[in-house]
This record gives C-alpha cells, structure tokens and sequence, in this order.
C-alpha cells in the first residue's frame, strides 16, 4: 500500500490520540474504489480491507514529531 | 470542449467497462451511454466490477452482469464477500475466516476445480498471478498460477530496491518495475521461464499501459510552481525496446501534475490533469484536464474546471467523442470533444 504519510506535532499529543485516530478511521467514507485507488498489489480490494490496512499500518502512516 | 452533461454527488468511481461508462449513484447502476438504469435494493452488500464485469453481491449470491446492465451469471453461493471474474463462466470467489483473512474458490466453466489460502498478490489473468510471500513484502514474488501448482519463475529485488504496483502481461512476458531512492528500473521477462528479455532504466512515473501496442505512457511536472522542476513526458515502447523523456511541446507551464493521478489514453492522446493545490481562506484554484498527443509530442489543450475550483480531478475516462472528468468531490462533467 502506497500511501502518504501525515506528521503530527508530538507536543500537542493528547493521551488518546491513537484511539482517536483509530476511531476516525472507521468512520471514513471510504468507497471501493478508493481501495481498488490505494491497494494497487491486492486482489478484491474492499473499503473494509482498506480501513484494516489503514489501521494495522497506522504507525507508518502517522507520525508524531 | 464544451460541457454537454453534469452529474453530482457520484461517490463512486467511473467504470469504463467494454468502451461503456457506467456510473454507480444512490443505488443504482447507469450506462451513461444508453441511459439504461438498473436499481438495486438494500440487500446488495456490494456494487462494484471485476476487469470487464459489474458484479451485486448479497448474502446469498452473486450476480454477474455485463456493460449494458444485463444479468449473465447468478451464483448462488452463501457469505462471499467479493469475485474476480475473467468471464461469466470462469472466476474466483472470495471468502474471509473468522479471523478476516481471505481464501477463494476457483471456477473454471463453472465447475470448482480447487482453493487458494493466504493469497498476497494479484491476478494477471486466469493463468498467472504474482504473490508476495506476505504483505508489503516487496523485495520478492513468485509468478504463479492461480492455485499456486506452478511457478513460472521468483524474482529477488537486489539490496535497497523494492518492487513498484505495476505488473503488466504483454504478449508472453511479464513487465515490471522496482526502484530505490536513485534508480527507477523496468524488466521484461518471458513469462514461463522468467528468462530476462530485457531491463532498462526509467524515470520513476507510473504509467498508463497500452496492451495493444506495446506502450507505456506517463506525464508529469511542476515547472510553474518550482523552477528547477522539468515538465517531462516518458513513453516506453515494447516492441522497439526503447525509452523516450522529453518534454512536452506546449507554451505553459505545468502546476502540479502528477504522473500517478488518473491519467487515460485513447489512441495517440494521453489526457491528464493539473491539480493545484488551494488553501482554506483564499479563492480557490482553477484545476485543469489537458490533452498530450504522444505522437506528435505536443500538448493539444489544456482547459480550466472552474465548476470544480478547489476539487481535485479523481478520474478522466474518453468515450468515442465524449470526455468524462469527475472530481475528488463526487461532480461529473461530460464534454463534448
């Protein structure tokens, strides 16, 4: 999965960031075509697969300064 | 060109599907050519297309349909949750366990002839897959069949490369490209013995492929936003085994076009966008669809969006005389060519 990274100011991290982040996630509208978009190397890409990606690749994908 | 249609709130992808546009909006399909409806009701879990098919996918079946709406296949077959189908009579259907891993089952005229576990990779055709021994491992693949009986050949990236998502069948070979931080490289090997057939240096863009004639084209540049920066072009021909970058014939300069932004070729014309960026509080941006004739070299047209000002373009699809461009905020505009 290709996807940009995002960089958090880590002084302004509130304890519950992560979870937060996590939950905001799930609440995406993501579509299947953003999947079929971002998973370019999987076959049946799903908006559910995507979200999972997304999750278990959070710490890649969001970085705190 | 001149704007002949507008559709709103698409929140799904355009589908070229067989040379027809298909729209997938508030539950029901629409070929946009013949204005043929299909609604579906809330039982469909899923409504997307696999290669040249639409496919609705409930609990208790599958239905397969072709560009023009019309039902082909229905497959009764309990808890898939996708397909991949290469014809109405030969696909795969896909399944997930209890701990959400996926497995399939493979048809073949419609008969199963076997399963496939833990699959990390994609399908080629209904004969060749490449799958990685896990996934976002890069470095390596197999290029199998879909059961994985066979395997036609495995490929090693040296120390520091990792493989780019482009893998392409073109004739008997298989293309593809890896890359590190300096080097951006493209192989082609026979696709039954991977013995290499050639292996060049590119300029690391992603491409749009034409399988008929053998090329693959891309477009970038940022040279009205950063000085230093190169408008170029890369087109990369199979049958002659040669690289071409350049820049292209035109007297503007590109803001901000990305070769991995949807990009669509029809014939010689490669159309794209450029998307410049706007920010909150300040008018926003024009975004632009422009046209580069990969013969001539020469950049055709390039026309402002200003109904999609501060969007970005998500998609470009050419239909006969017809060009579609939608945008990341789900607006559609037709324009007659």
């Amino acid at each position: 999965m290709c996807l940009n990274k995002w960089m958090f100011n880590g002084a302004k991290n509130p304890p519950d960031f992560k979870q937060n982040m996590k939950k905001a996630i799930d609440n995406l509208p993501l579509t299947d075509d953003m999947a079929k978009k971002f998973l370019k190397d999987v076959e049946n890409p799903t908006a559910s697969k995507l979200k999972k990606y997304l999750k278990e690749d959070f710490d890649e994908i969001f970085k705190l300064k | 060109m001149k704007i002949i249609d507008e559709i709103h709130n698409i929140n799904n992808g355009i589908w070229n599907i067989n040379g027809n546009v298909v729209v997938n909006k508030e539950r029901s399909l629409i070929n946009l050519g013949t204005k043929k409806v299909l609604k579906y009701d809330e039982e469909i879990k899923r409504c997307f297309y696999s290669n040249d098919y639409l496919f609705l996918l409930k609990d208790d079946g599958i239905s397969i349909l072709d560009e023009n709406l019309n039902l082909l296949n229905r497959i009764d077959k309990n808890n898939a949750v996708g397909i991949s189908i290469f014809d109405q009579e030969n696909y795969a259907i896909w399944f997930e366990n209890e701990d959400e891993e996926e497995y399939f089952d493979l048809y073949s005229n419609a008969e199963l002839i076997g399963k496939g576990n833990f699959f990390y990779g994609k399908f080629l055709s209904k004969n060749y897959c490449y799958r990685f021994r896990k996934r976002k491992d890069l470095q390596h693949f197999r290029l199998t069949d879909l059961l994985d009986n066979k395997t036609y050949f495995e490929y090693q990236c040296e120390e520091g490369y990792e493989l780019a998502s482009e893998f392409y069948i073109w004739q008997d070979t298989l293309v593809f490209k890896y890359f590190n931080e300096d080097n951006s490289i493209l192989e082609q090997r026979d696709i039954k013995t991977g013995k290499i057939i050639w292996k060049t240096n590119i300029q690391g863009s992603r491409f749009i492929f034409d399988e008929k004639r053998g090329l693959l084209a891309s477009i970038w540049g940022k040279s009205g936003m950063y000085a230093d920066s190169k408008d170029q072009y890369q087109i990369i021909n199979l049958n002659t085994q040669t690289v071409e970058i350049g820049s292209p014939l035109k007297d503007f300069n590109f803001t901000q076009v990305e070769s991995h932004m949807e990009t669509f070729l029809y014939d010689s014309k490669l159309y794209f966008s450029d998307n410049p960026f706007s920010y909150a509080g300040e008018e926003p941006n024009p975004i632009y669809v422009g046209c580069f004739d990969i013969e001539s070299k020469k950049v055709d047209f390039i026309q402002a969006i200003p109904e999609m000002a501060g969007s970005q373009v998500a998609q470009i699809i050419r239909n006969g005389e017809k060009l579609y461009v939608r945008s990341s905020n789900g607006d559609l505009i037709v324009y007659d060519i």
